[in-house]
This record gives C-alpha cells, structure tokens and sequence, in this order.
C-alpha cells in the first residue's frame, strides 16, 4: 500500500485520468470526472437497463451535459462520527480492563459530542447551481479536449480516462 | 387557543410554525418534521425488542431463585405504587407540555409543564433508586440468582431510559432558551414526549408482571 501511495502522488499528473473513465467501465461510476465532484452527479441519474452508462457508450450519447442545472444540497463535514468512533473504543476497552477513568473518559467524550452536535444548526450546505454549471462545463471541456486511446495503452500514461469503444 | 387551531399551519403531527413564514418554509419544515418523526418511531420499536427479550427472559427466570430471597422479600409494593404515580403523573404533564407548545405557542408554558415533568421523572428516579439499595441490602444483588439478575437487568435498563431522559429534558431546556420554539427544538420535544410516554408504557409492563405478579401470586 505504502509503494502504491508513493507512486500514485510522485507521478500524479501523468497518471491522472481526468475524463474519468479509463478502464471503459459500464458502470455509472465510470461516467464522472476522476476525481469525482463533491456532489458526484450534477443530476441523479435515471436508468433504464443493466450498465446503462455501457448502453449509452454504444448510442454514442454518453457525457451529454444536462439542460439545466439545480441546487444541490450536500451534509457538511463534521469530525463528529470519528469523535465518537474513538471514544466509543476507548469506552469499550477500559470497560474490559476495569480502567475507570477511560471508562469516565470515552463516556464523557462520546455523548459530550453527542450533545455538542445537537446544538449545531447547519448540518448542511448547498452547491448553488451556477457552481455545478461551472465544475460540470469545465469537465465536460476536459472530456472533449482528451483524445480516445486504444484499448491496448490502457495501462499507459497514455490513458487519460478515456478508452475507443468496442462496438 | 381556539384562534391558533384555526391557523394553516402543519399541525397533524405536533409541529406548528409561525403564519407569517412562506408557505414553502412550511412544508419544508413538515417533511423534515415527518422525516425526524418517523426515523425515531423506528428507534422505539428497536427499543422495544431490547425490552421484549428483557421480559422474556424474566418471565423464563421465574422460579430461579436459586436458595436466594424472592419478590415477597424485595419488593415493596407501595414504594413501586408510587413510582407508578409518578411516572403516569409525569407523563400527563408531558402531554400538557406538548398541548402547550402546539396551541398555546408559550415557551414559558411549554418549559413549565416539562419541568415539572422532569421533576416527577426525578421523584421517580429517586424512589427506584431507593428500592435497588433495599434490595441491595436485603441481599437481592445481580450475582444472586437467575431470577434476580433478570429482574435487575429489566428494572435498571427502564431506569436508564428514565435517566437518560431527564438529560435529554435538560439539554432541551439549554436549547430551547437559546433557539426559542423554532421547527427544530419543536420536533426534539415531540420525540423526547414519545420517548416518554413509550417510557410509561414500559413501566406499566414491568410493575404489572415483575412487581403485581411477583408479590401478589
């Protein structure tokens, strides 16, 4: 894992696929950007059949930009599930070796988070359309811009997220 | 009271929202208020699978006094008589608290009737805890028996859920003097209210079978 990460960030920009789909996936996750937006699709996706991105690929209408674009409203970041991950562990293990004060400890700190959270109000922001319209338009520029390889440079820096379609 | 029953608003399940917010805010808030609702209905009904099997395993653990002291010995039927009083008595109040915050709209009356909820709660807490250091010292602890252990876990566990709705109450009064009544603090209310009254339900069960049933029969 240690060399895969190592290799991954020092050639980032040659290995980067940014059109996002370089193993000419059939699959719906295939069909956004590498790395994907915050939101993942500008619009929920509706399907009708088994790899319906595949199917799409095969009618030549796949990437197509949507006619309009909405707010999206996403749950913010929040520390507070893996406040409350830990705490808990620590809860559970001074329980199991009678070590009191964790056991006070991991309690105090798991609803004390709790407690703390119910007193936020913003739990959730929104992506104001003209920000999806933007991030959306500059992918889909990108995805124009990358040139189709073949399947055989699939696993060269060729490969920048975009293979020939097998019809 | 009769002029605010008269207000659009969403009200069927307990929520009410000023007239003067735009009418999308209000169905905003009724979905987000039915959404609260319902998830916490289904928290209830986990909860009451814990207390099934916790019955359950009593009403099997009946006869294993093993040598140990029974019910006849421990429980003391007009202390738990009164813990029944004011539970049922907390929980009325609890629905005063509600009545109060959906017609009255009065945060000062909707805290008053909730604190005095909480005070029975309290009351109620009070006279358990009493009951366990009785038992305690009459020799009925956990370790005891079959019997005795199922009984413990049944009561304490109720008595948890007792406690920790008395905290849940006092965050609430944190919250609502700091937000006022607004959509949010009004459903936390409304599921601290089921809460409660699940809560009474629960201890009607127990005081019928573990307490009647065990000293009566």
């Amino acid at each position: 894992m240690i060399i895969q990460l190592w290799v991954s960030i020092r050639q980032r920009e040659a290995l980067s696929v940014s059109a996002g789909d370089p193993w000419n996936g059939r699959t719906l996750e295939w069909s956004v950007a590498a790395p994907p937006s915050e939101y993942n699709f500008a619009l929920i996706p509706q399907i009708d059949c088994v790899d319906a991105f595949h199917e799409s690929k095969k009618h030549r209408d796949a990437w197509r930009a949507p006619e309009h674009y909405f707010d999206i409203e996403l749950p913010s970041n929040t520390p507070v599930g893996f406040v409350c991950c830990v705490a808990s562990g620590v809860f559970g293990f001074a329980l199991t070796w009678h070590i009191w004060w964790a056991v006070l400890l991991g309690a105090v700190v798991f609803f004390g988070a709790i407690i703390l959270r119910s007193f936020n109000r913003t739990t959730s922001h929104i992506i104001p359309a003209a920000e999806v319209r933007k991030t959306e338009e500059r992918w889909l520029l990108t995805l124009r811009e990358t040139g189709f390889i073949e399947n055989e440079a699939m696993f060269t820096t060729a490969n920048n997220g975009l293979v020939r379609e097998p019809v | 009271m009769a002029q605010s029953v008269q207000g659009k608003g969403p009200s069927h399940i307990g929520i009410r929202l000023s007239n003067s917010a735009p009418a999308s805010h209000r169905e905003e808030a009724r979905t987000q208020a039915e959404e609260a609702l319902f998830g916490f209905w289904i928290f209830l009904m986990s909860d009451l699978i814990i207390f099934s099997m916790l019955f359950v395993t009593y009403a099997t653990m009946g006869h294993s006094l093993a040598g140990g002291p029974g019910p006849h010995e421990l429980f003391d039927l007009s202390s738990a008589a009164w813990e029944t009083v004011a539970l049922l008595a907390s929980s009325f109040t609890c629905g005063l608290a509600t009545l109060a915050m959906r017609y009255d709209r009065s945060l000062a009356k909707t805290l008053l009737w909730f604190a005095i909820t909480l005070f029975l709660g309290l009351v109620f807490l009070s006279l358990e805890l009493h009951d366990f250091m009785t038992m305690a010292s009459k020799g009925g602890v956990p370790s005891r028996s079959g019997w005795l252990s199922a009984s413990w876990a049944l009561i304490a566990t109720h008595g948890l859920h007792v406690t920790s709705g008395c905290i849940w109450m006092l965050i609430m009064f944190v919250q609502a003097a700091k937000f006022g009544l607004d959509p949010l603090v009004q459903t936390r209310f409304m599921r601290l209210a089921l809460f409660w009254h699940f809560l009474d339900i629960i201890w009607i069960g127990i005081f019928s079978i573990v307490y009647l049933l065990g000293v009566l029969s």
